[in-house]
This record gives structure tokens, C-alpha cells and sequence, in this order.
């Protein structure tokens, strides 16, 4: 749990960690509740002579109540605790996921039917290609330049809206070389489907001489 | 009957229309100005949904469904708006 | 052929003229099991194309046409209707009324649905239907769609936005006015009590939708820039689309929980668990709808506060349903269940829902949220409560409503294997979806490593697709084969089981009252106190006729629009002329408007719906000018002059209709008339000074597309200068019989109604003036 607070240094983690506690939670909940209804459904399965219950509703009655409430609001009590740490958990994750790393690659992508454009520190613009040092942090400026579109890297568990005449924030950070898909995640028109780009995590001592190299031509 | 409250109500609302006409000539902070003339816009409102449609003689129950589409605007409003409150376009 | 008798079920004249109530329930579902067809078949084609991770089966464009009017069609044109369809035929029996408050309004709503799909699908004849995604995200669907599809389809969902505000305004007065004596609203069977809720949700959440689809044509047609500005553009949309969209979802949704209540109580034999508490969470549910659809926006960068708002009232609403499912659930205990099919379906709709609330929690979780925008988890998650707590609960209820509708039982075997079908298919066509959560939505490739998932589900949207043929099979058969079912075969306790399957054209022999708790049939009815009850008109399918050939003209031939305008004048003359008889019960439950009339109650419902369409047109105002950096000042863009002159002739013209009524009321025919026709021609002269000002703007050059300062208002002062028009029709109407003597003597209530119309016009004008020219 500690990397939970404070101590995150991937947005693989922040997302990992909390999925497997909703995940978790989640199953256990669904097969408690639905076994619960399976068992009392197999139980009180009407069977040959099986008495009518006493207060069983009677044709032109108006609704009777049935007693309850107790056992009612303990079970929404149970839930609503469950559900309030759950939001705790998000909310701390969602504390880290707001706060960039400072030591953040700063890079600003154009989205556009249908590919992505990349502009490095330096004024190098890319196009469809994203060169990045493995182990730093890369701080993403999103926007488009025509309809609504959605970068996402799923692999790093990175998503963030790119949306025309506004620009959103967002950052990662990639341990392992190597080249991760980036998508688009809103429906944009004919070519949402194949609108990928490729992030490439680089050694940084490989990337700091194409990055000179780019500065020098 | 009622001609006289008519008659009274209206003379309030053409009388509110030139103070909006005037309050919006006065040299005042223009958040005055503005949250003035939109006030006596709703007062204005306000007195033609009580006394031309009646609503003040209706029960409250019917009020409620204006009322209760007011108040989902007023959500909507404030909700959208504060929303993108600090954000640059273009 | 008599108007207050039927004409046989076999023949042509009985469904085109019929307004009873339970003809119309069988329309709704009929269409609605087509439009079912129609978007499975559309579901079937995609899912082929996803068989494998490169096919070509479909090209990309018709991937996204499929897929867009799939999803817009079973959200508008199946389930809401498959829905209503079970209200139509089961709500006036279920609080004992003898039909709904306005039976020819409920068959327009009927015709206005059916000709609205029809447009949504004639949009496919025209090289590309909308392909832009259910939710119609900007300016994708605006500044970048320019095929002429998408305004058919658009239209087509303008036609079903004018059909449920009709029936919303129908039904809510219906359940408020016309429940039998002794029936309170706390005593509603759960079924109507959900439909009411339903209906007061989409009082106010389709009114929003109507305000985009408006904005948006708009933007399409006319050429204003509300869309294709940034400061406008996409986050307007969202905001517009969600509120209403998220309501949407629960509005799908609670007819479905209303059946399900009914049949767990049916089947298990005992009383609701906590009836109380589950409808103070409906209320609770129906009143926080409208507070949570920011959750659809947690990646646009919002503001930090709204969204921690966002989340904490979509986890807020989660325990509400929570309190809901429990309880159904601990109906159950000590229970006696028989699992006949639709006991099957309502069990079967809530293990499904619970998987579908429980992923709902992750999705409310911004943090996962970040993550799983946008991928098949969200399809997964919203098709386990959308098509698993919604229209599975829905045929639950057309099984069980079956032998009270047709007065024959359906075939159970089928029923059973239906049901089996219809859980294996439907788990293994959505299940395998929240295992693909890495996979963007509508895509028409992926990679390798899904294709069994992708495979699997595929092969479960044919085995679903074929449960629902078992169903139509069933259906068909039983009702020439089926046994009789008699008046209450599963021994149910509500009303709608206490009269003859199907029941007579006035619904009970003599009138229901719960006298202590207990049903009696306390008078005779029918034909006894008066004149029989009209059951015939043609004027609702002509006027939808009308409206579609208007629309129609639009996109194809602007001849269809001139004869659609011509019929459209004529149907609502007939419409108004006729002579209709539809009463309502001398006595009955009718808290909260014991003292309101009906036509008062209609019409204040409207306004209501009128009161959030100018609202969010002008909120969408105020958003821009709030995000627009620069704003002319007051009185440099539009002339102030203009605006004044025109609230005094406004404010004038209120006055003359207040006093017209107040003429009518001491019987002066001549104050009457004269009064009417000062208002007439203030109204003219409104327009007027309005038409003088647009062509001086046109003269400078200022258009609709110049800029958002203009573009918000010609539309906004064009929504509410088209207001004024139909105003004027309406006052000319009135003062051609003014003239002739009507309303000085009797009906000047009629003189009343218009006048909230009028002044509401008004009160938009009153806000119209300070915002666009003073502030």
C-alpha cells in the first residue's frame, strides 16, 4: 500500500494498484451478492405443496409493507463504507496523477484526422514518432487540430482528452525500452481505427545524441 | 376582478424596463450594472409568472414543475460553467 | 362505423385512427420489436466484421455509420419505446383509468416515434447515415460531417424528442390526475411508480437534447459557428449531450426496475422488502440523475472542483441502487418462487445489473476512469445495464403482461429456452468485452491477442440475436395457438389483473376505488353518465405525416416540405375542430393537483419542458461568452433601440391577453375580440421590428457564421422569434372564433392556456433583453 501514498513513480503503478483493489473487491462483492440470490432462489423454490406465505399480497390490495428498513440501511451502510475508502484510494491516486513530476520532458502533441504530431523542447516536430529517454518522465501538452480525438499509451496506462482549442496536461514515465502504441481513444471518423503513433523508450545515452544531433542539423 | 392588479403589474414592468434602460447608462462598476439589470429581470419574470399566469393563485405543487425545471437550469449553468472557468481557448 | 366503437383488430382503419390507450401499448411494442431487429441487425453486422482482427466485411465508414445508429437506435427508438409500450397498455390499468388524460396526444406521440425512425432510416439511402457515434461528439458531427445522412438522422431524433415530450406530458398527467380513489402515490404499483419517475426525468432531461439537436442543425444547415468555435466546440456538446445523456441512462433503465419489482412480487408471493425505502431511493436516483453527468467529461480538464463534485455525487448515486437491488433481493427470503419466464427474466435482469453497477463503481473512479475511457470495458459495462437491466427487465414485463394483452398464455418451454438463450448469449457477447478493456471502441481491427474474446462474443451476439427470434416465435404462435390465460393467471395482486383479459375498450366495468385498503367497482360506467367516449381520430398520424414530409423536404426536395407545412396547418385545424370525448372519472385520487384541471396540468408541464430548452440555449450563452476572450461591448454589436422597442411591444401584448381574459370572463364578447386582436397585432409588430433588425445586421455584413456574438443571437432570438410565430397562429385561431362569439360565454379557460404559453414567451424576452443587449 505504501506506493499508493506518495511514493508512485509510474502511471502503470497509480493504475495497477488501484484496479487490483477495485478488481478484487469487486469480484468478491458480485459473487457474494449473486450467490446470496442463487441460494435463496434454490431455497424457496416452490415445491409441490409449499404453504403459501402468510402475508402474501392478495388480488385488489393496495401494496403491503413489509418491515425492513434496519436490515436495509446496515447492508447500504456495509456498501457505502466499501465504496467511501474506495474513493479515498482515488482520490490519493488521483493526487499523483495531477501532480507532473518536476524533472518532467516536456513535449506538446497535435492531434489530427488521423495521426499525431509531436513538438520537442527544442522546436523539432515529429510527426506519427515520439523519442523518449527511458526512466524520465515525459510531460505531455494535448490538443488537436480538428475534431475530438484521445491519446492513449494503454500499455503505460496513460490516457488524456486532445481536444481543438484547448490544451490538457498529462504525464508518464517508462522504465523498460522499448516502443509502446499510441491510439486514439474517441471515435474521430474513417480513420480512427488506424490513427497510431509509436512511443519509443530509448536508452538515454542513445537518445541524448539523436536529440543533439536534431539540435545541430 | 382583477383588471386593477393587471393594470398595476404592468405599469411595474414597463416601469423596471426603464430602470434597466438607466442603470445601464450610469457610470457604476460593471458587475453592478450587470447584476442589476439581471435582477430586475427576474423580478420581472417573476411578476408575470405570479400575477398574468396566475401562479399566485394556484397551489405550489404546480409552480414546483417550473420551479424544479429552474432549479436542474440553474445546475446546468453553474455546473458547465465552472467547469471551464480558468481554462484558455484558442 | 361509430368513433366511440373500435373497428375489428383486422383491419387498417383500427390502427391508423385508434387513440385507446392499449391499441397504441400494442403499436409502441410491435414498432419497437422492428427497431429491435433493425439495431440487432446492425450489432450482428459489426460483430461480424469483428470475427476476425483484419476483416474486411465492413469499410471503416460503414463500421461507424453501424455502430452510431445501432447505439442510437436501441437507446431511442427500442427500449425507451419498448418501455412505453408496456406503460401504454399497463399504467391507466394500473391505477384504474379508463385511458390516458389525452388519448389522441398519445397516439401522435405513437405516429411522431415511428416516423422519426423512419427518417433515421431512410438517412441510410442516402450515401452515409450518421457515423459520428451515439453521442455525437463536436465538432466531429458539426464542422466535419458534411453529408446530408447526418441531417435526415438528426431530424429523424428531432421527431422522437417532439414524440416523448408529447407522451411525458401525457403520462404525468395521467398518473397525477386519473388514479382511482384510494390510490396514493405511495400506493402507485411499483411499475407506474417507475414510469412516473421516468416520465418526470425526461420532462427535463429531453429538453436539453432537443436544445443540442436545435444548436446543431444549427450549425449544420444555417451556418452558425456554436461548434466549429473552440470557445463553443466540443465541451458545450458534452455538456449539453450528458445532461441529458446521463438521465438518459436511467430513464432507459427504471421501467425495467418497475417490471421487475412487480414480477419478483408476483412470483415470490410476498410483499415488496422495504417498499418505502426503495422508492424514496428512486427518488433520490431520479433527483441526483441530473447532478453526475460530468463523469462522461473526467479527461476533457475540467475544472478540479466540478469534477471532485462529479465524483462524489456518481459514487453518491451507487448506494441509492444499492438500497434498490438489496431489497429486491431480500423479497426473496422466505419466499414461495415460482420461476415461471418472466420471473426467469426479472432474476436473470438482476444478476446482470449487478455486474453492470459494480463496474459502473470502477468507471466512477476517475482515476480508472483515465484508463478505461473509451475502450470496450465502458461498452461492456453500460450494455450489462443498459441492455441487461433495461431491455431484459422489459421482456420480463412482455411475458408477463402477455395473457392480459392477447388473453392467450404463451408457450413456457419456449419461454424457458428463451431465457437460456438469451443469458449465455448475452454473457458470452459482453462479458469477453470487459476482458478486451485495452481495446479502443469502435474500431473495426485489433490485435491478434484478442481474437478469441472477440470471437467469443460474436458467436454470443448470434446465439442473443437468436433468443429474440425464439421470442417473436413464441409471441406469434401463442397467439393463435396459445391456451386461454384468464383474467389473472399468475394470481397478481394489482389492478390491471382484476378486469378481463385483454380488457374492453373502457377497461373496467364500472369504476375502481380502493375503499380501506380494498378494491370495489363502486358505480357503473361507460355509456351510463353520457355520451360514449371517442376512441378514433385521424388527426395524430396525419400531423406526424405532416412533420415527416417537412422534415423530409429538408434533406431531399423542399416540395415534401411544402406539403408537409400545408397538411401540417390542415391536420391542426382538424385536430383542434374536432369534436373528442375523453372524460375523466368524477372522483379519484388526484393529489397533488385536486384543484388543477387537466388541460391546466398539460400545460404546465409543458411550459416546465419550455422553461429547460430556453434555459440550456441560454445557459450555452452564457458558456460562451465565458470562455470567449473578447465580447463587444453592450450596445456596440446590436442596437439596444431595437431590444427596447421590443420589450415594450411585449410586454404590451401580455398585458392585452390578460385583459382579453378578464373580457371573456364578464362575457364581453367585443373586449374579448378586441383585446385578442391588439395582441395579434403586437405580436406582427414584434416580428416585424425583429425583421427590420436582422436585415440591418445582414446589411452590415453580421451573419449567422461571422461569429459567436451573432451566431448566438440569431439563434437564440430565432428560437424565440419562432415561438412568437406559433404564438400568432395560435392567436389568430383563437380570434377568428373570438370573433364569432366563443370564449365570452364558455371556454375562456381556453383563453387562460394560451396566455402561459404567451407569457412564458414573454418572460424569454424579459431575459433575451438585459443578456444579449444590456449586459
Amino acid at each position: 500500500m505504501h506506493k499508493l501514498i506518495g511514493m508512485v513513480a509510474t502511471t502503470v503503478d497509480i493504475f495497477n494498484n488501484l484496479w487490483s483493489v477495485f478488481s478484487t473487491l469487486g469480484v468478491i462483492v458480485g459473487i457474494v451478492v449473486i450467490s446470496y440470490m442463487v441460494y435463496l432462489i434454490v431455497r424457496n423454490r416452490a415445491r409441490g405443496g409449499a404453504p403459501e406465505p402468510e402475508d402474501s399480497p392478495k388480488p385488489g390490495e393496495l401494496p403491503r409493507e413489509r418491515k425492513g428498513a434496519k436490515k436495509l440501511l446496515l447492508s447500504v451502510f456495509l456498501s457505502a463504507s466499501i465504496v467511501i475508502s474506495l474513493i479515498l484510494l482515488t482520490f490519493i491516486a488521483l493526487d499523483n496523477l495531477d501532480r507532473p513530476p518536476a524533472d518532467a520532458m516536456e513535449v506538446k502533441v497535435v492531434a489530427f484526422q488521423w495521426g499525431w504530431k509531436f513538438y520537442y523542447p527544442n522546436g523539432y516536430e515529429a510527426v506519427g514518432e515520439l523519442r523518449i529517454p527511458r526512466g524520465t518522465a515525459v510531460k505531455f501538452y494535448v490538443t488537436s487540430q480538428d475534431v475530438f480525438h484521445n491519446m492513449g499509451i494503454i500499455d503505460l496506462r496513460f490516457k488524456i482528452d486532445a481536444i481543438p482549442g484547448k490544451t490538457n496536461i498529462g504525464w508518464t514515465r517508462v522504465y523498460q525500452a522499448g516502443v509502446y502504441e499510441i491510439r486514439c481513444f474517441e471515435l474521430c471518423g474513417d480513420g480512427h481505427g488506424v490513427m497510431i503513433g509509436r512511443l519509443i523508450a530509448m536508452e538515454p545515452e542513445e537518445f541524448n545524441s539523436w536529440y543533439s544531433s536534431l539540435q545541430a542539423s | 376582478m382583477r383588471v386593477w392588479i393587471y393594470l398595476s403589474v404592468f405599469a411595474a414592468l414597463v416601469l423596471m424596463t426603464f430602470l434597466e434602460l438607466m442603470i445601464f447608462a450610469q457610470p457604476l462598476p460593471r458587475a453592478v450594472i450587470d447584476m442589476s439589470i439581471v435582477g430586475l429581470a427576474g423580478g420581472k419574470a417573476l411578476l408575470i409568472a405570479l400575477f398574468f399566469q396566475h401562479l399566485a393563485y394556484e397551489p405550489k405543487s404546480l409552480s414546483a414543475l417550473a420551479i424544479l425545471g429552474i432549479a436542474s437550469v440553474v445546475a446546468f449553468l453553474v455546473l458547465s460553467v465552472y467547469s471551464i472557468i480558468g481554462i484558455t481557448f484558442r | 362505423m361509430e368513433s366511440h366503437t373500435l373497428p375489428p383488430g383486422s383491419t387498417v382503419k383500427r390502427w391508423l385512427l385508434t387513440t385507446n390507450h392499449k391499441d397504441v401499448g400494442i403499436l409502441y411494442l410491435v414498432t419497437s420489436l422492428y427497431f429491435l431487429v433493425v439495431g440487432g441487425a446492425l450489432a450482428l453486422l459489426f460483430r461480424l466484421q469483428l470475427a476476425g482482427p483484419n476483416l474486411n466485411v465492413l469499410s471503416p465508414s460503414a463500421f461507424n455509420q453501424a455502430v452510431t445508429v445501432h447505439g442510437l437506435i436501441m437507446v431511442l427508438f427500442v427500449i425507451s419505446p419498448l418501455a412505453f409500450a408496456l406503460a401504454n397498455y399497463i399504467v391507466p390499468l394500473q391505477i384504474g383509468a379508463r385511458d390516458l388524460a389525452f388519448p389522441r396526444l398519445n397516439a401522435l406521440s405513437y405516429w411522431l416515434y415511428l416516423f422519426g425512425g423512419v427518417l433515421v432510416v431512410i438517412s441510410f439511402f442516402q450515401q452515409r447515415t450518421l457515423d459520428v457515434g451515439w453521442t455525437l461528439y463536436q465538432p466531429l458531427s458539426s464542422a466535419f460531417s458534411p453529408y446530408v445522412g447526418v441531417n435526415t438522422g438528426g431530424l429523424g431524433l428531432a421527431l422522437l424528442v417532439a414524440s416523448v415530450t408529447v407522451s411525458t406530458v401525457n403520462f404525468v398527467v395521467t398518473i397525477f390526475r386519473s388514479r382511482a380513489k384510494g390510490l396514493r402515490l405511495t400506493a402507485l404499483p411499483m411499475f407506474t411508480m417507475c414510469i412516473l419517475l421516468t416520465v418526470l426525468m425526461m420532462l427535463y432531461a429531453f429538453p436539453a437534447l432537443l436544445a443540442g439537436i436545435i444548436i446543431l442543425a444549427s450549425d449544420r444547415i444555417l451556418g452558425t459557428v456554436y461548434f466549429s468555435s473552440p470557445e463553443g466546440g466540443a465541451i458545450l456538446w458534452d455538456h449539453i449531450f450528458w445532461f441529458f445523456g446521463h438521465p438518459e441512462v436511467y430513464i432507459v433503465l427504471f421501467p425495467a426496475l418497475g417490471v421487475i419489482a412487480d414480477v419478483l412480487v408476483t412470483f415470490s408471493r410476498r410483499p415488496l422488502f422495504a417498499r418505502r425505502i426503495i422508492i424514496a431511493a428512486m427518488v433520490i436516483v431520479a433527483g441526483l440523475s441530473f447532478l453526475v453527468w460530468g463523469h462522461h467529461m473526467f479527461l476533457t480538464g475540467m475544472h478540479p472542483d466540478v469534477r471532485r463534485a462529479f465524483t462524489v455525487t456518481t459514487i453518491a448515486i451507487s448506494l441509492p441502487f444499492d438500497a434498490i437491488i438489496l431489497s429486491f433481493i431480500y423479497t426473496l427470503v422466505k419466499s414461495r418462487i415460482e420461476l415461471k419466464t418472466p420471473m426467469l427474466f426479472a432474476l436473470g435482469s438482476i444478476a446482470i445489473f449487478i455486474i453492470g453497477g459494480i463496474t459502473g463503481v470502477f468507471l466512477g473512479s476517475i482515476a480508472l476512469d483515465y484508463v478505461l475511457r473509451g475502450t470496450y470495458f465502458v461498452v461492456a459495462h453500460f450494455h450489462y445495464t443498459m441492455a441487461g437491466g433495461g431491455l431484459v427487465g422489459l421482456v420480463a414485463g412482455v411475458y408477463y403482461w402477455y395473457p392480459k394483452m392477447t388473453g392467450k398464455m404463451f408457450n413456457e418451454k419456449l419461454g424457458r429456452l428463451q431465457f437460456i438463450l438469451t443469458i449465455i448469449g448475452f454473457n458470452m457477447l459482453y462479458f469477453p468485452l470487459f476482458l478486451s478493456w485495452e481495446m479502443p471502441r469502435r474500431v473495426p481491427i485489433y490485435p491478434e491477442n484478442l481474437i478469441p474474446l472477440q470471437q467469443v462474443a460474436t458467436v454470443g451476439g448470434f446465439i442473443l440475436g437468436a433468443s429474440f427470434l425464439v421470442m417473436f416465435w413464441n409471441l406469434l404462435y401463442s397467439l393463435k395457438y396459445g391456451q386461454p390465460a384468464g383474467d389473472n393467471p399468475w394470481g397478481a395482486y394489482t389492478l390491471e389483473w382484476m378486469t378481463k383479459s385483454p380488457p374492453p375498450p373502457h377497461n373496467f366495468d364500472g369504476t375502481p376505488a380502493f375503499i380501506n385498503g380494498q378494491l370495489s367497482f363502486i358505480a357503473a360506467n361507460g355509456a351510463a353518465h353520457g355520451e360514449p367516449e371517442t376512441h378514433l381520430s385521424v388527426w395524430p398520424f396525419m400531423l406526424s405525416l405532416a412533420s415527416f414530409l417537412s422534415l423530409l423536404g429538408l434533406t431531399t426536395n423542399l416540395l415534401f416540405t411544402l406539403v408537409g407545412l400545408g397538411l401540417l396547418a390542415f391536420s391542426v385545424l382538424g385536430l383542434a375542430g374536432e369534436r373528442f370525448i375523453s372524460r375523466e372519472e368524477k372522483i379519484g385520487e388526484r393529489w397533488p393537483f385536486e384543484s388543477v384541471d387537466r388541460m391546466k396540468l398539460a400545460w404546465w408541464t409543458f411550459i416546465a419542458s419550455e422553461v429547460m430548452l430556453f434555459g440550456v440555449v441560454l445557459s450555452a450563452y452564457v458558456y460562451v461568452r465565458t470562455t470567449s476572450a473578447t465580447w463587444p461591448a453592450p450596445g456596440t454589436f446590436f442596437d439596444i433601440a431595437h431590444g427596447a422597442v421590443n420589450t415594450f411591444i411585449l410586454l404590451t401584448s401580455s398585458l392585452t391577453v390578460v385583459l382579453a381574459l378578464a373580457s371573456a370572463r364578464i362575457g364581453s364578447r367585443a373586449g374579448t375580440a378586441g383585446f385578442l386582436a391588439a395582441t395579434l397585432a403586437l405580436g406582427v409588430a414584434f416580428l416585424f421590428n425583429k425583421y427590420n433588425e436582422w436585415s440591418e445586421l445582414f446589411g452590415h455584413g453580421i451573419t449567422f457564421s461571422t461569429n459567436l456574438p451573432a451566431s448566438t443571437f440569431f439563434l437564440t432570438t430565432g428560437i424565440h422569434g419562432a415561438h412568437v410565430f406559433a404564438g400568432l397562429l395560435a392567436i389568430t385561431y383563437l380570434l377568428s372564433r373570438a370573433l364569432r362569439g366563443a370564449y365570452a360565454r364558455e371556454g375562456h379557460e381556453t383563453l387562460e392556456y394560451f396566455g402561459y404559453y404567451w407569457h412564458f414567451v414573454d418572460i424569454v424576452w424579459v431575459f433575451i433583453f438585459p443578456l444579449f443587449y444590456l449586459v
